[in-house]
């Protein structure tokens, strides 16, 4: 399969607190050394709690912030390129292979500008069309995500929530971009339009032959729409691999936590999840051995020291960063309920 | 969707100032002042050009409706004045002769003037039939000019003088105010403390202090600049404070953060995105800073700072009631300051009339 | 809390040195110099020749120094004030500005702060009671009154209470602190009293605009206040609505308040100076505005740096008031 993006040991770290001198004292770490690759026309499903820097990875992925080390590149026509290398005019012609879609359609939508500025806003910045060139694409975009482009004179107070995350697919999608980044783009949206958007997701990733990094928190919404899942805990990817295995047999016990965590509708049992006791370690300080270790109902003294290393067992795609190979299939209603 | 949903960001406030009581009534207050202002020569039955060494110091003209038989007439009326000394205080007063009364016409046409400084034109809206009578609303000045007409061609200098000011102060302000904000850091930093230097400095002594240089030779139009300069050298840091914190607390957010994903360059940004967004609270504080400018230039040209002859303002009107003897004598000359408040409360319900309707959280 | 304190100095030295640079500057900028008003009054007023007059001219440039570069002087006037605290020497009253400054300050503080003190105090109380009792007549009474108060000009009102003294109530002594019996008398409860009167009208000008302000930004905090949810959570504990009011409503509408206080202050100093110069109370305002008519550099230039170290030294406080009451700020 093609590698479309690869992210090689990245790290961001936030100054935190800053002494008298403006000098750096404390740093807030947000990603901690994470490693993936992005495949061609799949979904790669990135998924865990609110803090734990998938928002930040996903950021830094499209640029918006600089690594603080490591890098991620994305691959063009055989050419591997890292965006956060390039300068200006070089930049600015390559950007236009990732674009971001962000979380909430209420606040990431200019409301000053009507819909037809807001969408054309990369042609703008990128090329130089004409009054009538734009608002031809503008058009043609609209009607593929869904919106009638007799309204783009509008302005985003007038269409609702499911509406306005069209016009940001719209806004995305116009530049026909190879890669997508897309920052949880359906929690803020109500459930039935939440199906709504995941099914346009499908459907414009087979149309525009898009590779997407979907994040979320949500796992029940990842597992419809990935082919493949990241675990994110704390900074780092604790497991990733193919949705089927990750939901069908989970290695990490974080992962574990969170599959039993589903609520299943119209279910009379009571949910039995299981619940993480323990402190969060300190995202300020450096941490010794398993980021998972402090909450982790299976941990070990080697857990606390040592840094587990990405294991690879069961199938070529699945990897996990934990010292013991177990069958977690413990308490694990969400699995039952779908098998 | 309805053809509503078409309107604009202006549109809905608009509508919404429209609902407001003390923004309309401001909007009309300013209105009036501006037309008294422009056309202030067609307002003047009196030349307020010419000095007039027999008029000094008369008192206001008492207006009449109900003869001294109680009879009504539409038509307003004056009673010719005699003038007569108090043996005791040497005072002269006036007392009205009832065999003689005077009509005021309206649309008359008498003394010449430009409208526009183009137009040459002679029609006045009311003058008294008899121009032998003196006649005049407020009373005379010290050099035998209607204090009213007098007061509508000091509009001009006040109201442009205090809106000037205002904009430029803004439009510094609002740029220094949206760099500080948008790049934060050092930039920030920096421009804070120049912002804490200025704010630092005492405004009215330095105006005074600044405007007293003012060569008394100098032309009329570059001591108008200069009072404007001299405004804006202190007025700019409120506006760059407002702005300041109002980009920063949209910096943020994620439409801008879309900008920059997408690639666009900072002018880009701060021009199309941030400005925008801005502006309603922009229009808002410069509204309800005229008004203290108003106070201020009325305050110097009082103490004889600043605007001279033969330029007028309203301050500069009331200058001659700084020794308390003539202000004793001939009370009227205060008469500007209600022109004043006029101004200032207009400015302050059009400016509340804005904010409310900017503000989408005030109940209606 | 102290380390805070003393990072709020530091900041507030280049400020200072700022508004001395620009106090000195200014009063240098016109051409010309005391000297020159010196030799043009000794020839209007003394009839001396213009040659002579020239030469009595340049010994007086010598004496004060003032053929020196300008920014010589200026080091020379601030090594005078930190060294020693001469402020230099005032041409036109035959004195050292800072006799003058001990003279006028505590008079110009005193009217200030009591002013800003019964407008804080008054604004706050009236304040609490039109959002109580907010639509009543009598709320919007006070709302119509304080809006006529800050749209008329200070001096006007000066202007208007002076005549209405003098003409109405034949008041004879309203430019001066004291009445005559008690100008060199030693202070005692009456001499307080007789001042305070005298000094009334002037606090009551400077206060009035500020009162206004004061009851309208409580008014709307207050208002702001209750109605946010922790209030409505205490009066659903069946707490008595004064004592909600009192308790929890208040505290937390007055931080704006005392953020406030910041801007109050050079609002009742301007205040004073406008009504200060009309009613010509012998206060540092007439002073200062008479030194820049003659030009006398050092009453001039002093009388601005003092005004300037005033608001300083008055933001400062209001920081550390808010400081101490909002911990968020000093960490």
């Amino acid at each position: 399969m093609e590698t479309v993006l690869e992210v090689t040991n990245l790290y961001k770290k936030f100054p935190y607190k800053t002494n008298f001198f403006g000098k750096t004292e404390k740093y807030l770490n947000a990603v901690n050394g994470v490693n993936f690759k992005l495949h061609k026309n799949e979904i790669l499903g990135l998924v865990g709690e609110s803090g734990c820097g998938k928002s930040t990875l996903g950021k830094t992925i499209v640029s918006l912030e600089k690594p603080s080390s490591g890098n991620s590149t994305i691959n063009i026509d055989g050419e591997k390129i890292d965006l956060n290398s390039l300068d200006g005019k070089n930049f600015r012609k390559y950007k236009r292979y990732i674009r971001m879609l962000f979380q909430d359609p209420f606040t990431s939508l200019n409301p000053r500008l009507p819909v037809k500025d807001i969408i054309a806003e990369p042609l703008h910045v990128h090329y130089n069309y004409n009054k009538y060139q734009i608002t031809e694409k503008v058009s043609e975009i609209m009607l593929k995500v869904g919106l009638d482009p007799n309204y783009m004179k509008r302005y985003p107070h007038s269409f609702s929530g499911g509406q306005r995350q069209r016009i940001a697919f719209a806004r995305a999608l116009i530049m026909y971009p190879k890669i997508l980044v897309a920052d949880e783009p359906v929690s803020a949206l109500d459930v039935s339009i939440q199906a709504q958007i995941i099914n346009l997701i499908l459907q414009l990733k087979k149309e525009f032959q898009l590779s997407i990094i979907f994040i979320s928190h949500d796992l029940s919404v990842v597992d419809l729409v990935s082919d493949r899942i990241a675990v994110m805990y704390f900074g780092e990817i604790v497991e990733i691999g193919d949705k089927k295995d990750i939901i069908n047999n989970p290695k990490h016990p974080y992962t574990e936590a969170l599959l039993s965590a589903v609520p299943i509708p119209n279910n009379n049992n009571e949910l039995n999840n299981i619940k993480l006791t323990g402190e969060l370690p300190s995202p300020l300080e450096k941490i010794t051995g398993c980021v998972f270790s402090s909450r982790c109902a299976y941990s070990q003294e080697i857990c606390k020291k040592k840094i587990p290393e990405f294991n690879n067992n069961i199938k070529k795609n699945h990897f996990y960063a934990c010292h013991f190979d177990q069958n977690l299939k413990g308490i694990n209603s969400y699995l039952e309920a779908n098998d | 969707m309805s053809d509503l949903n078409q309107q604009t960001h202006f549109g809905l406030v608009f509508e919404n100032f429209l609902k407001s009581i003390p923004g309309v009534t401001g909007m009309i207050m300013l209105s009036i002042l501006i037309i008294l202002s422009v056309f202030a020569e067609f307002f003047s039955p009196n030349n307020p050009y010419k000095n007039n060494y027999d008029h000094i110091y008369i008192p206001p003209s008492k207006i009449h409706f109900l003869d001294e038989n109680n009879n009504f007439s539409f038509r307003p009326f004056v009673y010719k004045r005699i003038e007569e000394y108090d043996l005791e205080t040497f005072e002269t007063f006036y007392k009205e002769d009832f065999s003689q009364k005077k009509n005021i016409r309206f649309f008359e046409r008498t003394w010449e003037y430009k409208l526009f400084n183009l137009i040459p034109s002679n029609l006045h809206l009311f003058t008294l039939e008899d121009s032998s009578e003196p006649f005049f609303l407020l009373g005379s000045d010290k050099l035998g000019r209607d204090v009213w007409s007098r007061a509508c061609l000091s509009g001009r200098i006040s109201l442009t003088l205090s809106m000037l000011a205002v904009l430029s102060s803004v439009f510094i302000g609002s740029f220094v105010g949206i760099l500080s904000g948008f790049y934060g850091g050092l930039t920030d930093w920096i421009i804070q403390r120049i912002v804490e230097i200025f704010t630092a400095l005492p405004a009215l002594p330095l105006w005074i202090a600044l405007a007293a240089l003012i060569p008394p030779y100098m032309d009329s139009f570059d001591v108008f600049m200069i009072m404007i300069f001299i405004f804006t050298l202190l007025g700019w840091t409120l506006t760059a404070r407002e702005i300041r914190g109002k980009v920063m607390s949209f910096a943020k957010t994620d439409f801008i953060n879309s900008a920059k994903e997408i690639g666009a360059s900072d002018l880009r940004i701060i021009f199309i995105h941030i400005y925008p967004n801005c502006m309603s609270h922009i229009i808002v504080v410069s509204t309800l800073t005229i008004p203290q400018m108003i106070l201020s230039e009325a305050f110097l040209s009082f103490i004889g700072i600043g605007i001279q002859e033969p330029m007028t303002s309203w301050g500069f009107m009331m200058k001659n009631a700084q020794s308390i003897e003539t202000l004793g004598s001939h009370l009227w000359i205060l008469s500007p300051v209600f022109f004043i408040i006029f101004a200032v409360l207009g400015f302050n319900f059009v400016g509340d009339g804005i904010r409310d309707a900017v503000d989408p959280y005030t109940v209606r | 809390m102290l380390f805070f304190f003393i990072k709020r100095i530091l900041t507030s030295i280049p400020v200072l040195i700022g508004i001395s640079l620009i106090a000195f500057t200014i009063i240098q900028l016109p051409p010309g110099d005391y000297a020159n008003t010196y030799k043009n009054e000794i020839m209007t007023l003394g009839g001396v020749s213009e040659s002579d007059a020239d030469i009595m001219a340049q010994k007086l440039r010598v004496k004060y120094g003032l053929d020196k570069p300008v920014f010589t002087q200026y080091l020379i006037w601030i090594k005078n004030i930190i060294t020693e605290g001469n402020f230099g020497y005032s041409f036109s009253y035959q004195r050292d500005v800072s006799e003058l400054i001990l003279e006028r300050l505590p008079r110009t503080l005193l009217i200030a702060l009591l002013a800003h003190a019964i407008t804080t105090v008054i604004g706050i109380l009236l304040g609490i009671y039109v959002a109580r009792y907010k639509y009543s007549i009598f709320d919007n009474l006070i709302t119509v009154t304080s809006y006529l108060l800050t749209s008329v000009p200070r001096f006007s009102l000066a202007l208007i209470i002076y005549f209405v003294l003098v003409f109405h109530f034949d008041v004879k002594e309203v430019s001066s602190l004291y009445s005559p019996q008690y100008a060199l008398a030693p202070w005692s409860f009456d001499k307080l009293l007789n001042l305070l009167i005298h000094i009334a009208p002037v606090v009551l000008i400077a206060g009035l605009g500020g009162l206004a302000r004061n009851i309208r930004v409580m008014r709307g905090n207050l208002l702001d206040v209750i109605n946010s949810q922790y209030i409505q959570t205490a009066r659903s504990k069946g707490l008595k609505e004064s004592k909600v009011i009192i308790k929890h409503a208040v505290p937390n509408a007055l931080h704006p308040i005392i953020m406030y206080q910041g801007m109050i202050f050079p609002y009742m100093i301007e205040g004073e100076l406008e009504a200060a110069i009309v009613l010509s109370i012998p206060t540092m305002a007439p002073m200062f505005y008479t030194a820049i008519l003659k030009h006398d550099i050092y009453v001039a230039g002093s009388f601005l740096f003092v005004y300037g170290i005033m608001l300083l030294v008055g933001n400062i406080l209001a920081d550390l008031c808010l400081a101490w009451l909002d911990p968020r700020i000093s960490t």
